[in-house]
């Protein structure tokens, strides 16, 4: 049974939504972008997973499962934030804010126990962005490094499978001028939704109030500025508070190496 | 001797023998609580407290508990304690006066806990051994080397050696020093490790890696190349970089500069007899 990955994460009716279970004797492939092909065997409890190569068609990994517990393939957010670098120079004035949306990769996990208690079995993602560190040496967070262009953009009509997009709002609420160098995104803390044609995380505003004081930092409940019937696909990484005063801009001279 | 029935029945039943039945409950609760205090400490700050204070904090209560219930125990068997806290005293000097080396260590090893330098679960370097700080205890720091060996160190030459704290910051930077032939264009070179470093997963985008040009003599130019890298990945860094860097040279053409000596054909006179070897 081959599974298209569309239907996997733009699929908001009930019929689609059991397309995502993966039930017993059930072998679902699914391709990436870049060609490479994952499967997915189901036999009773026992789960294969794995890239398959021209070689060889097995795929290596074994998990046992609880005969019991639903299994189900979702989207999924990279595991560590991101960290935003504006394709072109960027500046906000005091008081000014940008109304964006960013685009962000999706991955695919297999998940037991959805709901109550959800386990992430395995996760694949097509594309892994090189690593970076958000922070000083001595104190700081891994991050992803991820270019966007930070400049008005409006939310897409339609994603791709393997994208999402975040609504995100940046706010200038210092008496200085912010020279946007690199923020970050902690996507692990966000949702994802879809309405069918487009897969997005709840919307995100950050509040900049000087280079040395933390930002606010809100997460909304919902994407905003979609429409439709709104189907949530994946609850956050992480646990969530709403609003918090976390540094979320960096800037050269504090991140430079001598 | 004459023993009949009243007397073991007195016996046991004496006033002492219901102090020596007291001290043993007293002692056996006084432990069990003692272990679940620790137990129970040890639980809840399992999520909030790093390793090493967890340790702290379970030494204190087993110290201090069972310095309590001695007391309690010693008391209700009748024991003198003001007398015995006296002798204690003395001995505790006579003891002090012959171990000045234990307590010197005693007192280093605090000051070095107030320190911070480092904590159970670190890898430290200390002189020429390398290894993960595994136990401190009252008088030394036992660490394990990267081949399976225990190594205890007292304090007292922690507190006057140099202690290097290798995994105290989440990222490490990874300095690759090499020379290169004098033909290399150095332009290219720097473009080849700035992309090694790109797509290598686990090389940090930022910091930045750095290129920096050393030295020349007559051996080639001087090169070091640094990366940035997460601190658990040191080994998966080193092999996979190293292999990159020497893949790329290759495919480059750069050659590595080893050691040479030049010699000057020119220099060499060919009509010259050779010499008649020593007889």
């Amino acid at each position: 049974m081959a599974l298209k990955r569309n239907g996997i994460f733009n699929s908001p009716s009930a019929a689609e939504e059991k397309r995502c279970l993966l039930e017993a004797d059930d072998e679902y492939r699914i391709n990436f972008p870049d060609g490479r092909e994952l499967k997915l065997v189901r036999h009773g409890i026992e789960l294969r997973s794995g890239l398959v190569d021209e070689l060889s068609d097995e795929a290596k990994d074994i998990t046992i499962l609880d005969s019991s517990s639903p299994l189900m393939i979702r989207p999924i957010l990279p595991r560590l934030p991101l960290v935003l670098q504006s394709e072109s120079d960027l500046r906000i004035l005091p008081d000014a804010h940008i109304k964006t949306s960013v685009s962000l990769p999706l991955g695919i996990a297999l998940i037991a126990k959805d709901k109550e208690n959800p386990i992430i079995i395995r996760e694949f993602h097509p594309v892994t962005p090189s690593k970076t560190w958000f922070g000083t040496p001595d104190d700081g967070e891994a991050a992803y490094s991820w270019k966007t262009a930070l400049n008005g953009r409006p939310l897409p009509s339609e994603t791709g499978p393997w994208e999402a997009v975040c609504p995100l709002i940046v706010k200038n609420n210092s008496p200085e001028i912010l020279e946007f160098q690199r923020m970050i995104l902690r996507v692990p803390e966000l949702s994802l939704f879809t309405n069918g044609r487009i897969t997005a995380t709840n919307s995100v505003t950050i509040r900049f109030r000087g280079e040395t004081q933390a930002s606010q930092v809100t997460f909304e409940k919902k994407p905003e500025g979609i429409t439709g019937s709104i189907v949530k696909l994946a609850e956050p990484r992480v646990p969530v508070d709403r609003a918090l005063l976390r540094r979320s801009f960096a800037f050269i001279k504090t991140i430079s190496m001598s | 001797m004459n023993i009949n029935k009243d007397t073991i029945i007195a016996f046991f039943t004496s006033e002492t023998w219901h102090h020596i039945g007291r001290a043993i409950l007293y002692y056996i609760v006084g432990i069990v609580i003692i272990r679940l205090t620790a137990f129970l400490m040890q639980r809840a700050t399992a999520q909030k407290v790093n390793r090493q204070s967890r340790m702290l904090i379970n030494k204190a209560i087993t110290y201090v508990g069972t310095a309590i219930l001695l007391v309690v125990v010693l008391a209700e068997v009748g024991v003198n304690l003001t007398a015995l806290l006296g002798a204690a005293g003395i001995l505790g000097l006579a003891v002090g006066v012959a171990s000045q080396k234990s307590l010197g260590n005693i007192l280093s090893g605090l000051f070095l806990l107030s320190e911070k330098s480092y904590e159970i679960g670190d890898v430290i370097k200390v002189a020429d051994k390398v290894g993960v700080v595994h136990d401190i205890d009252l008088l030394s720091v036992k660490i394990r080397t990267f081949d399976n060996l225990l190594v205890r160190i007292p304090h007292e030459t922690l507190i006057s050696t140099e202690v290097t704290n290798i995994t105290r910051f989440p990222i490490r930077r990874m300095d690759f020093e090499f020379r290169v032939d004098y033909s290399t264009d150095l332009n290219n070179l720097e473009t080849l490790l700035f992309e090694c470093s790109t797509e290598n997963s686990l090389c940090l985008e930022e910091p930045k890696p750095f290129f920096h040009l050393n030295d020349w003599n007559s051996e080639g130019i001087g090169v070091k190349f640094g990366i940035w890298f997460m601190k658990d990945d040191y080994i998966d860094v080193r092999n996979s970089m190293f292999r990159d860097i020497y893949r790329r040279l290759t495919e480059e053409g750069i050659r590595l500069s080893l050691p040479r000596i030049l010699l000057d054909s020119s220099m060499i006179d060919t009509n010259q007899e050779p010499a008649e070897p020593d007889q």
